[in-house]
């Protein structure tokens, strides 16, 4: 089973890898944004900021991958409750609180797109919930983790 | 750590080998080096009782509580 998730990542990883090699050749191509942000609105005079935005996008995605990736190979290895797993696990969450801190003042990003009305939004969505889901899920790792510990160390 | 595991003096005073202990009492060595080195956490009753009846001695023999900064007495 971790075999197959960390092949899903590896296909995430080539996913990401397309978008940017495309982004360096052709960024026209590219369609998508954050939030209401659109890449493919940005006004004329900003047009240049389209592959260093895309790159700056495609960060988030890209370490959740890789932090998964390298979770998913501790799995496939037999590795369930060492202290790496826990600490990718952690990371996992505070990137998912993290992408959602970030979603906030991005929505300033709307000013470079041709729009005549500007949005604002403040909501607490899935990606905070979800990172404090897999905070709590580090939590009870560290637990199976000392637990597994004790239990190698008695004879 | 203030329990000091004295096995290896046991071992020598009766004159046997770790490996010969270990099979006797049906732990893997590197377990019962674990316990040998003083990184093991617990000891079940049923590994003591089997070490102290191969080794013919009393966990007392085994086992000795030495409390940080305090010496070691004689008796």
């Amino acid at each position: 089973m971790a075999r197959i998730f960390r092949f899903l990542c590896l296909m995430g990883m080539a996913v990401l890898l397309a978008v940017l090699i495309m982004t360096i050749f052709n960024p026209d191509e590219i369609r998508g944004g954050f939030g209401d942000f659109k890449i493919e609105k940005l006004k004329p005079e900003y047009v240049w900021l389209k592959r260093p935005l895309i790159c700056a996008f495609l960060v988030i995605p890209a370490t959740f991958i890789w932090l998964s990736y390298r979770l998913f190979s501790l799995y496939s290895r037999g590795v369930m409750f060492g202290e790496a797993n826990v600490r990718y696990i952690k990371r996992l969450g505070y990137w998912m609180i993290a992408a959602w801190v970030i979603s906030m003042p991005l929505q300033l990003l709307q000013y470079l797109q041709n729009t005549d009305t500007l949005g604002f939004k403040f909501s607490v969505d899935g990606y905070f919930f979800g990172g404090v889901l897999v905070l709590l899920l580090a939590w009870i790792m560290e637990e199976g983790r000392k637990l597994q510990e004790e239990q190698s160390l008695t004879v | 750590m203030p329990i000091i595991i004295n096995l290896d003096v046991m071992l020598a005073k009766r004159k046997r080998r770790l490996n010969d202990l270990a099979e006797a009492v049906g732990i893997t060595p590197q377990n019962l080096s674990v316990l040998k080195t003083g990184r093991a956490r617990a000891i079940r009753f049923s590994t003591l009782e089997a070490i102290c009846r191969y080794l013919e001695c009393q966990p007392g023999d085994i086992l000795e509580f030495r409390s940080n900064g305090q010496p070691d007495t004689q008796i």
